[in-house]
C-alpha cells in the first residue's frame, strides 16, 4: 500500500503523456486518490521486492512523514493546470513522496535524481533563457555527484545504507564526520545555501511564475528534509568540526540571503535569495531539533511560503496577502504557533535556536511586508481555489500541530 | 594497500580532469567533464568494497572474504542509468541551443539571445 502510493503518480505520469487531452483529468484522479487513501495509509514499515532489509530496500511512513504529505499533495492539486505539464509534475510528486517515504539511503539518491530531471524539464514550457537552465541543470547534476561520493563513503564506513540499521553500525567516528560533511555539500548546492548561491539567483528568477514558488518552497527546501532524516537515522553528534561547519555556513546563509534579497531590484531574484536565507535557517534548526519537530514546522512553512508566493504572483487583494503573512509569523490562535513552540520544547540548546529564530522571523517580517508592496508578473490562476485549498490544508495542520504539542 | 593507492590515484586523475573540463567555457567540454566525473564516482564506489576477488556466483561458497560484494555493482548499474538519463538531457540542451543560437560557448549565449 505504501510503495503504490510512489508508483501510482510514476505509472500515471507516463501514461498521461501518451493522452494529451486527458492529461488534467489524469492528474486530478492521481492526486484524489492519493488525498483520499491518505485517510487509510497505516503507518509502518514494507519492504520492495524479494529482499528483506538490511539488502532490501524498504519504504516506511510514520506520522511526521504523513502529516508532510498532505500540504505535499494540496500543493501539486493546486498547480494542476491546462497546459502539458502534468505528466512531469506526477513524476515530481512521485519523487517527492520517494524521498518523504524511502528508508535507503541510496533510493533517497535515485528518487533525487528523478526530482532533479523533471525539475530541469518544467521550466522547457516557456521561452527561457538557456544560460539560467544550463546553470540549474549543471549544478543540480553536480550536488547528485557529491550525493553519490557520499553514498560510497556511507557503504565504506557503514557497510550498509538501510537508514534505521546505520543507528546501529558505527565503526569509525572519523569517517562519519566526512560522510557528513559530503552529504551537506550535496544537500547545501541543491539547495543553494551560501557559498553555494551563485546558480540560484541566476536560474530561477526567469522560471515562470506558475512554477516558480514550487521551486522556492518545495524543491530546495526538500534537501533539507533529506539532510535532517539522514542525519537523524544515524543519531550524528554535532559537537564536532561537522557540525560546527554546517553550523557556521547556515547562520552566514541566514544572513547573507536576506542580505542579497534586500539590495536585488528584480522581485523574483529577491525571492530567490530569500530562500537562501531560509534554506540557512532550516539547516541550522536541523543540528538542533529532531527530525519529526523540524518536518511538522516544515510542512507549516511549506504550505504558507507557496500560498503567498502564489498569491502574490496572481495578484492577490492586500487582506489575502496579510493573511498569508501573519499566519506565516505564527500568531499564537494559528498551528504554526506550536509548531513554532515545539521547536524549543525538543531542543537542548534554546538559547542558540532563540538567537537564529529571532533573526529569521525578523527577516520574515520585513521581506514579506516589503513583497506585499511590490508588483509582480501575474500567472493568472485562480486565486479561490488556491485559497480554499489553503484553509482546509492549513486547518488540519493546526489541528495536527496542536495534538502533537509536547508542552 | 597498493590496489588502494592504485585506486586513489585513478579516481583522482578522472574527477581532476572532470573538473578541469567542467571549467571550461564550452558547452560540449562541460558536457565530457559531467560524463567523465560520473564514471570517476562510480569507481569510487566500486573502490569502497574491498573484499574479495571471485565473483559471487559459484556453487561452492567456501569463504565469504574470498568473493567480491555484489552491491556496489548494482549501485553503479543504477548510478550508470541515472547518469546516462541526465548527461542525454544536458545533451539534447545543448543541440538546442546550439540550433537557436549557433554558439558553443558559455559566456556568449545571453549576448547572442
Amino acid at each position: 500500500m505504501i510503495v503504490a502510493y510512489i508508483v501510482l503518480p510514476i505509472l500515471l505520469g507516463f501514461i498521461s503523456q501518451f493522452f494529451l487531452k486527458a492529461q488534467k483529468i489524469i492528474a486530478y484522479f492521481c492526486v484524489g486518490v492519493l488525498i483520499f487513501s491518505w485517510f487509510f495509509l497505516p503507518q509502518g514499515c514494507e519492504v520492495v521486492g524479494n529482499y528483506d532489509p538490511i539488502l532490501g530496500i524498504e519504504v516506511c511512513l510514520d506520522w511526521s512523514n504523513k502529516i508532510f504529505i498532505l500540504p505535499v499533495l494540496g500543493i501539486f492539486l493546486s498547480l494542476i493546470n491546462n497546459k502539458n505539464l502534468n505528466s512531469i509534475l506526477l513524476l515530481n510528486l512521485a519523487s517527492i513522496l520517494g524521498i518523504l517515504l524511502t528508508n535507503d539511503f541510496f533510493n533517497l539518491f535515485v528518487w533525487f535524481e528523478l526530482l532533479i530531471i523533471t525539475s530541469m524539464i518544467l521550466p522547457l514550457n516557456q521561452k527561457i533563457e538557456f544560460k539560467a537552465l544550463f546553470k540549474y541543470a549543471i549544478f543540480n547534476i553536480l550536488s547528485g555527484s557529491i550525493f553519490l561520493i557520499s553514498i560510497g563513503l556511507c557503504y565504506k564506513y557503514f557497510g550498509l545504507l538501510n537508514l534505521d540499521a546505520m543507528r546501529v553500525y558505527r565503526p569509525v567516528p572519523d569517517l562519519e564526520v566526512i560522510f557528513v560533511l559530503m552529504f551537506f555539500l550535496a544537500m547545501a548546492i541543491k539547495s543553494g545555501i551560501v557559498p553555494f548561491h551563485y546558480w540560484l539567483g541566476a536560474s530561477y528568477h526567469n522560471f515562470n511564475t506558475e512554477i516558480l514558488p514550487l521551486y522556492l518552497s518545495l524543491f530546495s527546501k526538500i534537501a533539507v528534509v533529506a539532510f535532517a532524516k539522514v542525519i537523524n537515522s544515524i543519531n550524528f553528534e554535532f559537537n564536532n568540526v561537522a557540525g560546527i561547519i554546517i553550523q557556521i555556513l547556515s547562520f552566514l546563509s541566514l544572513h547573507a540571503g536576506f542580505f542579497l534579497s534586500s539590495i536585488e531590484v528584480n522581485p523574483l531574484r529577491s525571492f530567490a535569495f530569500f530562500s537562501i536565507s531560509k534554506s540557512g535557517f532550516l539547516f541550522f534548526i536541523s543540528t538542533l531539533v529532531p527530525y519529526e519537530t523540524l518536518l511538522i514546522y516544515q510542512a507549516f512553512d511549506t504550505l504558507i511560503g507557496y500560498f503567498f508566493i502564489q498569491a502574490l504572483f496572481n495578484r492577490a487583494n492586500k487582506i489575502l496577502l496579510y493573511f498569508y503573512a501573519f499566519t506565516w509569523f505564527g500568531l499564537p490562535l494559528s498551528g504554526f504557533f506550536f509548531a513554532n513552540l515545539n521547536l524549543f520544547i525538543a531542543t537542548d540548546k534554546p538559547l542558540l535556536l532563540a538567537i537564529v529564530f529571532i533573526f529569521q522571523k525578523l527577516y520574515l517580517i520585513i521581506f514579506a511586508f516589503k513583497q506585499i508592496h511590490n508588483k509582480f508578473p501575474t500567472n493568472q490562476s485562480s486565486v479561490k481555489i488556491q485559497v480554499l485549498i489553503f484553509t482546509v490544508l492549513i486547518i488540519y495542520l493546526s489541528v495536527i500541530a496542536f495534538l502533537k504539542f509536547d508542552g | 594497500m597498493e590496489s588502494n593507492f592504485f585506486f586513489a590515484v585513478l579516481i583522482g586523475s578522472i574527477c581532476g580532469i572532470s573538473c578541469y573540463l567542467i571549467l571550461q567555457a564550452s558547452l560540449i567540454r562541460i558536457l565530457l567533464g559531467l560524463a567523465i566525473l560520473s564514471n570517476g564516482i562510480n569507481l569510487f564506489i566500486f573502490a569502497s568494497s574491498t573484499i574479495g576477488t571471485k565473483a559471487p556466483l559459484g556453487k561452492s561458497f567456501h569463504s565469504i572474504s574470498d568473493y567480491a560484494d555484489p552491491l556496489p555493482a548494482a549501485l553503479i548499474l543504477t548510478a550508470l542509468v541515472i547518469g546516462f538519463g541526465t548527461i542525454s538531457w544536458i545533451f539534447s540542451l545543448i543541440l538546442r541551443i546550439n540550433s537557436r543560437i549557433r554558439c558553443d560557448d558559455i559566456r556568449l549565449i545571453d549576448s547572442e539571445e
